[in-house]
Formats: structure tokens, sequence, C-alpha cells
């Protein structure tokens, strides 16, 4: 059986994901401490010079050093994806459960309002919002995490559905366990695997996310740096500085490599099906 | 003749730098400043461009975006003036040096100190189906630019007009209220068919689907966010344009237009200074292209909401214009492809008093300024306060803007130098006009003003403008300047004109009213194969339709019509 | 399974007018307004009447709810009124960028499910191999490069370095000269970086969901009793595995029309295509109310039809959701 052999396999894929994820938490963290510069600190004297000793990074258009802009857009995009990720997994999995378990008119009502969610093209709402209050990091977060869920929402009840007739959950129906215990300790993690990868997936997709909005003018706005916008700012100097794109790309690509690599370490263990 | 008549804004190459303006223009003026004629770049000897001018060939340009309707009174922004530019005529338009000339109106006569305007119509002349161009489509296009029901962004200039009447076919007598001399320039506006309009409603018409005008290129077809294309008019009463073609394609991102020009896929585009000054030195490039740097029309300001009571100590403000660093502002963010500026007008304008030094870059005497005023580091925390309250405020800018916006950043960094916090706030355009600059809720803007030719700027300054939906939004009031505002309408005079614009600079900047940060250049860049372009005060556009190609280097020479 | 559908069609009527009133509501209550747009940028002669004349013309003044009503009524008879921004119908400019967003994105999700699936099984299949492991990085490096930087950089490789494709547009500038053919051609060569681009975008998503499912599937009892019965290793990985493992799959896909229609702002403008999602995007910026809500409307109604499909989808596979439903 070829499973059993790669049972190790796994905790590989884990060790390199929470090493590289880790790598890029320790990076945001120290980011004070590493960044021999600040991230909005102008020189004239330096507009777009390539990495060298002074700037291991290069510099950008108004010669900010562009290695302590990525270490301080590394706590933004790592933030603003976890927490987006956090509303809409709260949100889709809260929303999902109650209507599949319960079904009924709850289930009807709360899918309804999924489905309005869902038709409305979400960058309009954001376009609306940040029209109203600015683009904020807290208001991208809390907009792109709002309307995060749907997708989330619908794959939990679906599971749900599957789950819930099946003899264990009767049986432990007939044992008397409430609702909320059923939910959250049988129906919830037994259809944690393909949840799990949805909301890694979800992680990186909010990154881009926010790095789609740089690129539609309404993503995090300067000055505070995050890589989305970065890259973007490197849009129009793609053919002069390719440093500017290079560094902020490499930092999305591992953040996202990394939650994929933890996704699918963390998988197996978990779903394993009784 | 040589002349065409697109001078009421030079926007053929120039999709992104705003809008279109009217009334501009220069009554019987010199230019006091210098001249701005610079050919920058790879200046390629024109060899072949020695020899007689050849029709034929096809010139593609890039619009940023597809022009919204094509009736030309009701056209406001820069793609469809640009295409309405080509196809319509106004009675005047601008030359090369900025001057008031004839176009569709032969000549013209001011009577009574200018109360009065006769207006001598070309005769001749025949819309693109054949009709002739009279009077009455002088009349019928006045009428509609003051009809109550017709939205046009236009008719402000006009109401001051109190009759025009028809004195013959090709005479048209205008009367003003009172003697109004930006109402010249206002005759720049586009005349429309009347015999093809009368009957329409001009915001549903199909007329902007299939323009009609009397200009040097006929409306051919239009591919909906894609393609425009145009073609020469054999008939124009200037001569037939030699280019025989007109695409404007519709790019709307930057960075693709400029790998388009790498393809040869366009002919002509607007580049960013960082294109313009380090991406188009390629033997490629040298070899297939020109680049242009060209005065543009308007400026950049950081405004302050004057009623704040932060900002309406003259000290206060003077110290923020003495803190931020204009000229390293122009080397960073435009890397030297604008130009100084320090009053209201268009510093190529003869309005412009160059004497005015404004403020120089000094942070010390810019500190000593605001411990003057009461604001001081007391509790040392690297931010200046008075009686307890820290000096921070908010620049608002709109979205889309690359260059305003790494402009906030700079003046946000040295103001954060000279102990004054400021945050700055990034805004989707509608709602930044809307819902901040209409209703007064802002201290600080980071904008634009795009300028017409005629210095008159009336709406921006005068204390009266300032209810909400006017430009006035920053509340400036100063008598003498309303005085003389007024005053410089009630004369056609250059010379009184002049004098009065000269002090209304003088003293707009003495009152450090707005800090007046820069007026970037157009820059260009147009496929080498054209010849005939001569660039001038007016930009490059206004002989468009004597550019020609040589015989062996045109390129679109295979397909039939 | 007939009266779950009948059940489910009926639930759409309120469905949409939910939605129509939330999106006329939201739209017209966020800051802005079409005047702005419409009477150019800041143009110290635009006058104050122009403005107060064009909110007018528009019924703008009106109290919100006399202009939902008016909107109503037009939509009942299918009437999405005209564009504020330059007078034309509104249901023209939408029929000119469907087709053109249909078309690019049809392509890519065809891709998307011809490289996807294969890959997803294979990789499941072969766990841990090396095809698993290299298509896994290939695929995330795609997926985690920002779409737009992958446009520019292979519109700068193909287009401009080796010139084998058109950097941008649609068509070529003389398309209408061009014989059926060539028509066929040049759309074809125009369309194949667009499709390419968002095509790759959402393959990684695609083909690790499907070997995560594949995985999941595969350890199953009932493949192993498949398997114990010595059934074709071809059969188990596709008759009992893969259809089994495509279920959530179904969903997904059924969830993506809206992004289909208004998601692909971002390849319409590098590509300067003339889609859906531009136009969208410029109705919003201008605030043309009667255009947004049509858009919106449509979109709603698709995606509507779209989750129907997608729960029917799963009733056909699934039994159990079938009959949970009938039970009600």
């Amino acid at each position: 059986m070829p499973q059993k052999k790669n049972r190790s396999k796994p905790s590989i894929a884990l060790a390199w994901g929470t090493g590289l994820i880790g790598l890029l938490l320790i990076l945001a963290l120290l980011a004070p401490v590493l960044a021999s510069f600040e991230p909005d600190s102008i020189d004239a004297e330096q507009l777009l010079s390539p990495p060298s000793f002074q700037h291991w990074m290069g510099t950008d258009q108004l010669g900010r050093d562009v290695l302590s802009r990525f270490l301080f857009g590394a706590r933004i995009s790592l933030t603003v994806g976890a927490l987006i990720i956090v509303i809409a997994g709260c949100l889709g999995i809260l929303i999902g459960s109650l209507s599949g378990y319960f079904g009924g008119w709850l289930d009807q009502l709360l899918m309804r309002f999924t489905d309005i969610m869902l038709c409305f093209p979400v960058f309009f709402l954001i376009l609306s919002v940040i029209a109203l209050i600015g683009s904020s990091v807290f208001n991208i977060i809390l907009i792109l995490g709002l309307t995060g869920w749907m997708g989330l929402a619908r794959l939990v009840r679906a599971e749900i559905l599957t789950l819930k007739n099946r003899e264990y959950i009767l049986v432990a129906r007939a044992y008397g366990a409430s609702d909320a215990r059923l939910i959250l300790r049988h129906l919830v993690p037994n259809a944690s695997a393909p949840i799990f990868v949805t909301m890694i997936l979800g992680i990186a997709s909010a990154i881009l996310a926010e790095s789609a909005l740089s690129f539609l003018g309404v993503g995090i706005q300067p000055p505070t740096p995050s890589w989305g916008n970065m890259l973007n700012d490197a849009r129009a100097t793609l053919g002069v500085a390719w440093w500017m794109s290079l560094f902020p790309g490499l930092g999305i690509f591992c953040a996202i490599l990394g939650f994929h690599l933890i996704g699918e370490g963390l998988r197996n263990p978990a779903g394993g099906r009784p | 003749m040589r002349s065409r008549a697109n001078q009421r804004n030079n926007k053929l190459f120039l999709p992104n730098q705003g809008h279109l303006s009217v009334s501009g223009g220069l009554f019987v003026c010199s230019l006091v400043s210098a001249v701005f004629l610079f050919l920058a770049g790879a200046g390629v000897a024109q060899d072949s461009c020695s020899s007689v001018p050849a029709a034929g060939d096809t010139i593609v340009t890039a619009v940023l975006s597809e022009p919204r309707v094509l009736v030309p009174i009701l056209a406001s922004d820069s793609a469809s003036a640009e295409i309405c530019g080509l196809i319509f005529n106004g009675l005047l338009k601008y030359d090369k040096d900025l001057e008031l000339t004839g176009d569709l109106a032969e000549r013209w006569e001011i009577k009574d100190s200018g109360l009065r305007i006769i207006f001598h119509l070309r005769k001749n002349v025949r819309w693109h189906d054949g009709e002739p161009f009279t009077a009455r489509d002088v009349e019928f296009t006045y009428k509609k630019l003051t009809d109550p029901s017709v939205a046009t962004p236009y008719s402000g200039d006009f109401l001051k007009v109190r009759s025009l009447r028809v004195l013959d076919p090709y005479t048209v007598e205008i009367v003003y209220h009172e003697v109004f001399s930006p109402g010249l320039a206002s005759w720049t506006m586009w005349i429309m068919p009347r015999h093809l309009l009368e009957n329409e409603d001009l915001h549903t018409t199909s007329f902007s689907l299939n323009p009609v005008g009397t200009g040097p290129y006929r409306w051919k077809a239009w591919k909906r966010q894609e393609k425009i294309e145009l073609t020469a008019n054999q008939d124009y009463f200037e001569g037939a344009p030699y280019l025989q073609r007109f695409y404007a394609r519709v790019i709307p991102e930057s960075s693709t237009a400029f790998l388009e020009l790498q393809t040869r896929g366009i002919d002509a585009a607007a580049l960013t200074p960082l294109q313009f000054t380090k991406q188009t030195h390629s033997d490629f490039f040298k070899t297939n292209y020109r680049t242009f740097e060209l005065p543009g029309f308007g400026y950049t300001y950081l405004g302050y909401n004057l009623e704040n009571p932060k900002f309406r100590d003259k000290r206060v403000r003077q110290a923020l214009e003495l803190a931020v660093n204009k000229e390293e502002i122009m080397r960073v963010v435009l890397l030297g492809k604008a130009e100084k500026t320090t009053g209201p007008f268009l510093p190529q304008s003869w309005a412009y008093d160059t004497t005015v030094e404004g403020e120089r870059y000094d942070p010390g005497k810019a500190k000593e300024l605001l411990a003057r005023a009461g604001w001081q580091d007391s509790d040392a925390d690297g931010i200046l306060d008075k009686n307890g309250e820290a000096f921070e405020f908010e620049i608002l800018t709109n979205q889309g803007n690359e260059q305003r916006i790494k402009t906030a950043e700079m003046i946000q960094k040295y103001l954060k130098d000279a102990g004054i916090r400021v945050k700055i706030k990034v805004l989707e355009w509608s709602a930044l006009l809307t819902e901040f600059i209409q209703k007064g809720r802002f201290e600080a803007v980071l904008l634009g003003w795009a300028l017409g030719r005629d210095p008159d700027c009336y709406d921006i300054w005068h204390s009266s403008k300032t209810r909400p939906g006017e430009f006035n939004f920053l509340r400036y009031s100063n008598p003498r300047v309303d005085q003389l505002l007024d005053e410089a309408r009630k004369t056609f005079s250059v010379e009184e004109r002049r004098e009065k614009y000269h002090e209304i600079h003088r003293r707009i900047s003495g009152d450090h009213a707005v800090i007046f940060l820069y007026a970037s250049h157009a820059l260009e860049i147009i496929s080498s194969r054209f010849c005939g372009i001569r660039p001038a005060a007016n930009g490059i556009a206004y002989n468009f339709i004597r550019w020609w190609v040589p015989l062996e280097k045109q390129r679109y020479k295979t397909i039939e019509r | 399974m007939f009266s779950y559908l009948l059940k489910r069609l009926f639930g759409l009527i309120p469905l949409l007018i939910g939605i129509s009133l939330m999106s006329f509501f939201v739209i017209h209550l966020s800051p802005g307004s079409p005047t702005d747009a419409a009477l150019g940028d800041l143009n110290p002669k635009v006058s104050y009447e122009a403005r107060q004349k064009m909110e007018k013309l528009y019924d703008l003044d009106k109290p919100l709810w006399v202009q939902y009503k008016k909107w109503f009524t037009r939509i009942l008879r299918f009437d999405f009124g005209t564009s504020l921004a330059d007078g034309r119908p509104v249901i023209d400019k939408f029929l000119e960028t469907i087709p053109v967003t249909l078309a690019v994105n049809g392509l890519s999700l065809l891709l998307i499910l011809l490289f996807g699936i294969p890959a997803g099984v294979i990789a499941a299949v072969k766990k841990g191999a090396l095809f698993d492991k290299m298509s896994a990085v290939v695929m995330f490096a795609a997926f985690a490069l920002p779409a737009f930087w992958l446009a520019l950089v292979l519109m700068d490789l193909f287009g401009v370095k080796l010139g084998w494709l058109p950097v941008s547009g649609l068509t070529s500038l003389d398309f209408e000269y061009f014989s059926g053919p060539q028509k066929i051609a040049d759309l074809a060569r125009h369309l194949a970086l667009p499709v390419a681009v968002s095509a790759l975008a959402s393959l990684a998503g695609i083909s690790r969901y499907i070997r995560n499912q594949m995985n999941d599937v595969l350890e199953k009892p009932y493949i192993l009793a498949a398997r114990s019965r010595n059934l074709p290793e071809r059969v188990v990985l596709y008759k009992h595995g893969l259809k089994n493992a495509l279920l959530p799959v179904i969903s997904i896909l059924g969830l993506s029309v809206p992004g289909l229609i208004g998601g692909s702002v971002i390849f319409e403008s590098i590509f300067a295509i003339p889609g859906t999602g531009r136009l969208f995007f410029l109705s919003v910026m201008s605030r043309d109310y009667p255009v947004i809500m049509a858009m919106l409307v449509t979109t709603a109604f698709l995606t509507i039809i779209g989750s129907l499909l997608a729960d029917l989808g799963y009733a056909c596979v699934d039994p159990r959701i079938r009959y949970a439903a009938e039970e009600k």
C-alpha cells in the first residue's frame, strides 16, 4: 500500500512550511531591529539604485530602502492575510455549520443570504466602503474578511450535510450529545481537511487580493508598505529596477508556499477518518 | 494657412493630463516668459523630411480611456476632447504661439470697447455630409449652450452673452451684458451642425455615435473600448491633412502602452518621467521614435482649508512652504521634468509674474516662524504643539495619480522633520469631490488645476465662488484680489490685464494661500517616420494636419478603403 | 427531485428582489455622484449650475424610493435604461462586452479543467513523487505571482522579445479587412496570452484541490474494497475515485460565475480587452447607476443559476442531499 510508505512525508512538508512561515514571521517581528533605514526615509541621491552593501535590496523611486520596506511590508501583509482569514473563517464555519446542521428555514435563510453576498461582486463593496471611509489597513481587513466567507460557508454546509447522517453522529446524538457538541466536536473536526485547505489557500488568496486591490489603486495606501503595494509601485519600473518587483514578489511567493506546505503537512494526521 | 483647430486643448497626446478647459486663451498677446521649445531626446537627423510632403499613411495613438460622448458641448473628458478636436472646429483657435486666430471665423471685430463682437465667417465651408456651414449653426450651438435642459459644463461663459444675432448667413453679432474679456476665447467652442441636431435630444442622440463636423478628419468607425478610426477629410477648408487615417487605441495601462511602443503597435503615446529619462535611450527607441518635452497646461499645489484655525495664521502657512523642499520633489518625483511655479498662472503665460520668487527651502526659518506663531515642542515628543494640541493634519489626494501620491509622501517626510505629523488619505475621485471637497471636510488637499489658455481664474480665487460645488473650496478671500479679478475681466487691453494679473500673482503668493509645487511637463513620444512636427508654445498637436510621412517610410499603405 | 428544483426556482424571486434592493441602496448611498465624472476633472469652467442641471435631468434629486420604483417598473419590462455616461442603452453596452469576457473565461476554464484534473489525479496517485513535488512548485509559483506582474512579463517575453504574439488588444488594426480564417487566427493570437494568464492563476487552486480530494477518497473503504476485488486500477481511479473527488469541485465552479463576469478587470485592463470587468469598473468609478444596477442584477441572476446547478449536481451525485431536501 503506497500510503503506508508515505506516512512520514507530511511531517517534512510541515517542517518546511513551518520553517518558511516562521522565518517570515521572525523577519516581520524583528523588522525594527533588522532594518537599517526607516521604511519612509527618502534619499534623493539614491533613486532606484541597485542592490549594494548599503541597500541590500536596492532602493525605490524615492530612494527608500527596499529591504526596510520589505520587512515592514511583511508585517502588514502577513497580518492582513491572517486576520482576513480569521474573520472569514469564523463567519464561514459558523454560518455553514448552522445551516447544514439545522436545515429548514434557518438553512434557507442563511443560504439565501450567502447567495446574495456571493452575487455582490466583492470589489464593488470594497470600492464603496473605501470611498466612504478610506482604505486604511483596518478597513481592508474588515471588508475582505466580511466578503470572503461565503465559499467556505457553502463548503462547510455541504460537508456537514454528507456527514450528519453518518452512524457515529446518530449514535452520539442517541447518547444525548448536545447540538453544539455535535457540531463543534464531531462534525466540524471531521470536515476539517477541506476546510483547512480552503482556509490555507484563503490566506494566500487574501495576500494576493490585497495586491490586486493595490493594482486598482484601492489597496493599502502609501506610505504604509505592503508587499502588494510595493509590487504595484514596481509596475512602473519593471524595465528599470528588477529589484523592486523581485523582493516583494519573493515575499509573497514564500508566504504562499509556506502556508500551502503547512496545510499539506497538517492535512493527513488531521484527516484520518475513523 | 497651416494650423488646425485643436488648440482649445492640446490633449492630442495627453490622455491623462486632466480635462478640457474651454475658456482659454490669450487675446492679442505675446509670451512674456521664456518660450518653451525644447526638442529633447533622440533627435534623429530627418534627412528624408527634406523632400516634398506626401499624403498617405496612418497614425496610431493610445488613449487611456475611451471618449464618453462626442457631442461637442457635452464632451468634457480628455479622450472626447481629443477626438472632437479632429472632427470639429470653433470660430477661433490658438496658433502655435498661443494667440487667438480665426478658424471658422475669417476675422472678427471688437466694438464698444468689448461689449460687442462681430464674427465674419468663412464661406464655402461644408459639413462632412456636404451641407454648407452658416451662421445658423453658430446660433444653434449658442442656444444649446445656454439651454437649461442641456447639461453642458461650458454654459458659464456663454451666460454672459446678452444676445446673439445672425446679421447674414456669414456674420454673427454677439452682445455681452457687460465687458467680458475671457468671452472672446470661449468662441473656440466647437460648432455643431444645426441640420443634424435640431430635433435631437443631445443627451441620447445617435449623433454621438456618428459625429459630423467641419474638421480635418471624418468619423469612420468605433469599436467600443478598443479603437476609434478617423479618415482624412479631403475637402477640409485648410487643405486635406496628409495622414490619411487616424486611429486611437484604448489602452488603459500605461505599462501596456509602453510595451506596445516597443513592438511599434502604436506610433505615439504620453510617457512617464521615468520612461522618458531611463527607458527610451536604447538603439531601438533612437531609430524608431522621437521624444518631446513640452510645457504642460496645469499646476499641482498643496491647498489648505483656510477656515481651519491651524491654517489661519499666515506665518504658519509660510513656514509650511519653507519646510517643503520643492526643488527636491521635482527632482525625485518628476525627475526634473517640471517647471517651478509660484502663482496661479501657467509659467509660460503673459499673466505669470516672473519676478515673484516664492519661498526657498529653509527648515530653520520655518521652525522659527512656527515658534513665533506659538508652535513649539513643549513635551519633547518630536511633534510641535500649542496649548496642548499637537500639530497634525491630513492631506487628501486622489487615487490613480502616482506623482501626486509620491509628492504627498515626500511632503509628509519634510513636515515630519519640521515637527508636524501628516497623514495621507488617498481617495477615489468621485468620493473625494462630493464627500470631502464640496462639503469642506478637509484640512489640506494635494491637487492640480488644469488651466485654459486665458489666464482668467475668477472661479478659483474669487471669494464669491465658495458655494458647495464651486471651485474656491479652499475659501480664499482677499478683497483686493476680488477687485482685481473683476477688473481684469472687464478690459480687453492685454497691458491692463497683465498688470492686474501680475498683482494677483504677487498677492496670492504673498498670502501663502497654497504651496504652488510644480507645473509638470508633457512628455511625448512619436514615431520618427513622421515629418513636419514643430514643437511650439502650444505643444505639438497644433499643426497635426501638416504632419506627413515620406513615401518610402509609409507603413500602412497597402490597405484600401 | 423535480419538486426540489421547483422549490428552488420559486425561491429565486424574493432573492432577486432582495439583491436588487440591496444593490440599489448601497450604490446610491455610496458617496460620489454621476455628475462628477460626466462633468470632468476639476475644471474651473464647469459651472455650479451645470451640476444641478444634470442632477435634475437624471432624477437624482428625487427621493431614493421614487428612483427605485422607477427603476423596478422598467426592469419588469426588461428595460435596463440608458447609461448616464453616454446616453446609450445599457443593454447595448452590456451585450458588446459579454461575448469577450465569456470567451476569455470559458477558454481559460477549459484549460484549467484540461490540465488541472489530470495533474491533480497524477499528483494524488503518485503522492510525494517527483511529479507531485514539481507540479506543486510550478503551480504555486504561478498562483503566487500577482496576475498583472505575470501578464506584463509574458507580454514582454512573447510580445516584445520574441515577437510571437501581439502585446495587447483583441484584434489587429486591419481586422475588418481580413478574411474569415484570418480573423479567427488573429483573435486566437490576441487571446492566447490573456487566456493563459487567467488560467495559470487558478490552475494551482483547482489541481491541488483535486489532488487533496483524491487523496481523501483513495483512503476510503470503498476504494480499498474495489482494489481488493482486483478491479483494474484505471476503473478504481476514475470510476470510483475521481467521481467522488470531483464533488466539491462542482461547488467551486458554481460559485465562480460572478468572478468570471466581474473579476477580470485586471486582465482586461492590462491586455486592453473590452470586457465586462472593465465596463463594470468604469461604471463604478463614474457612478453610472443604471449600468451598475444592470450588471449587478444580471451577475446575481447568473450566480443563482450557477449555484442552483451546483446544488443539482451535488444532488445527482450524492443522493443523501436529495433525500435530506425532500424530507422537509
